[in-house]
């Protein structure tokens, strides 16, 4: 079965940094690396500096590093993430 | 003709001169208004990012949670930021910015609002009332910088928490584009947003108090920074338009004037062909 895939949107302040389907999102979390697929449940979590992996849906990875505070929020297959500084 | 040719050729030159000075404001401005207004557009999804993950993080929550979302009751204390230029030439930017000021202070009271000023205009038109700025941001010149942002910021939420305001109020300008840009009056703190609509419950991770913690500085330094981002871009639309009217106000003058000078030139060149061929007629006799 073809893996379900979501849209995510990343940007920073001044700056729109990802926008597209992706297969997988992981992020730097507070307390650990958070993993996000297609149908996740509402989500809201503050992230710390880390790095930022979109699995696109070409199977090609993305690796954005964060290296300030920010913010995530999952909601219908959205995901979508604040960097304070990027 | 009674006007000389002399004063004639003075005048479009001083003209000549009035023109040369607002085309470049006008291209100054031109230059600042496009580096901002990019910034604008990239700033305002970010801090409308921020305003839903709020609000949906605010659903059914108590309001209690922090101190910056708590109202006050006794809402005696107002505080009010106004944002305008440090310099004129701007069409009616800065009126506009100050009557709105000026009404929202005789609604609520002269003696209840103190104010926060941006802008040397806003400054000088309030100055009657020093005692009652708290602060004031002079010599940005339209100018955008992180530190002057943090530092508003900083004292804002200062006064807010030493409870020296209750209330805080921004009034600046809008930018919607070039030619149209909108003064609004709008509540900073406490923060006053509608909960989210969605009806689903979120995860909060790792807990409620601690993104609340994070998100909160985050939001109202991306509102800040929005709104003064927001206001100085208008400022140069404003100028740009002011100097492009005056720029060809200037030339239309200079047509005209060029033309009298003309005139008067040709004129005086027949009257003396007259006077010489009419000495000529009269020593033929």
């Amino acid at each position: 079965m073809m893996e379900k895939d979501f849209s995510v949107t990343i940007l920073s302040q001044d700056n729109k940094l990802y926008q597209g389907r992706a297969k997988s999102l992981n992020v730097p979390a507070e307390t650990g690396y958070l993993g996000v697929l297609a149908n996740h449940d509402f989500l809201i979590s503050n992230l710390v500096s880390g790095k930022i992996t979109i699995r696109k849906p070409s199977d090609e990875l993305l690796v954005i590093n964060s290296k300030g505070k920010g913010f995530l929020e999952v909601a219908k297959n959205n995901a979508t993430i604040l960097l304070t500084s990027a | 003709m009674l006007q000389s040719l002399k004063a004639i050729k003075n005048r479009i030159r001083s003209i000549e001169n009035t023109r040369k000075v607002t085309s470049a404001m006008q291209m100054i401005s031109a230059t600042k208004l496009s580096r901002l207004d990019s910034r604008l557009v990239q700033n305002r999804p970010f801090a409308r990012g921020i305003e839903s993950i709020l609000s949906n993080l605010l659903l059914g929550r108590p309001m209690s949670l922090n101190p910056f979302l708590e109202p006050r009751l006794s809402g005696e204390r107002i505080v009010l930021c106004v944002i305008t230029a440090d310099n004129g030439l701007c069409g009616v930017y800065n009126n506009n910015v100050i009557s709105q000021a000026e009404d929202f202070i005789s609604r609520r009271g002269r003696d209840k609002v103190k104010l926060v000023i941006v802008g040397k205009k806003g400054w000088s038109y309030f100055k009657n009332y020093r005692e009652n700025i708290l602060h004031s941001y002079l010599g940005l010149s339209g100018r955008y910088s992180d530190k002057v942002c943090e530092e508003l910021l900083n004292n804002l939420t200062n006064l807010f928490l030493s409870k020296q305001a209750d209330e805080i109020y921004f009034v600046y300008t809008r930018f919607k584009n070039a030619l149209t840009n909108q003064v609004v009056i709008e509540k900073f703190l406490n923060i006053d947003i509608k909960p989210g609509e969605s009806k689903n419950e979120y995860i909060v991770e790792p807990n409620i108090s601690r993104v609340m913690e994070e998100l909160i500085p985050e939001y109202l330094a991306a509102r800040v920074r929005l709104m003064l981002l927001e206001a100085f871009t208008s400022e140069h639309a404003s100028r740009l338009v002011a100097m492009r009217t005056a720029t060809e106000n200037a030339k239309d003058l200079l047509n005209s004037l060029v033309l009298l000078r003309n005139k008067v030139r040709q004129a005086s060149i027949t009257r003396e062909i007259i006077e010489i061929v009419s000495a000529a007629e009269a020593l033929k006799g």
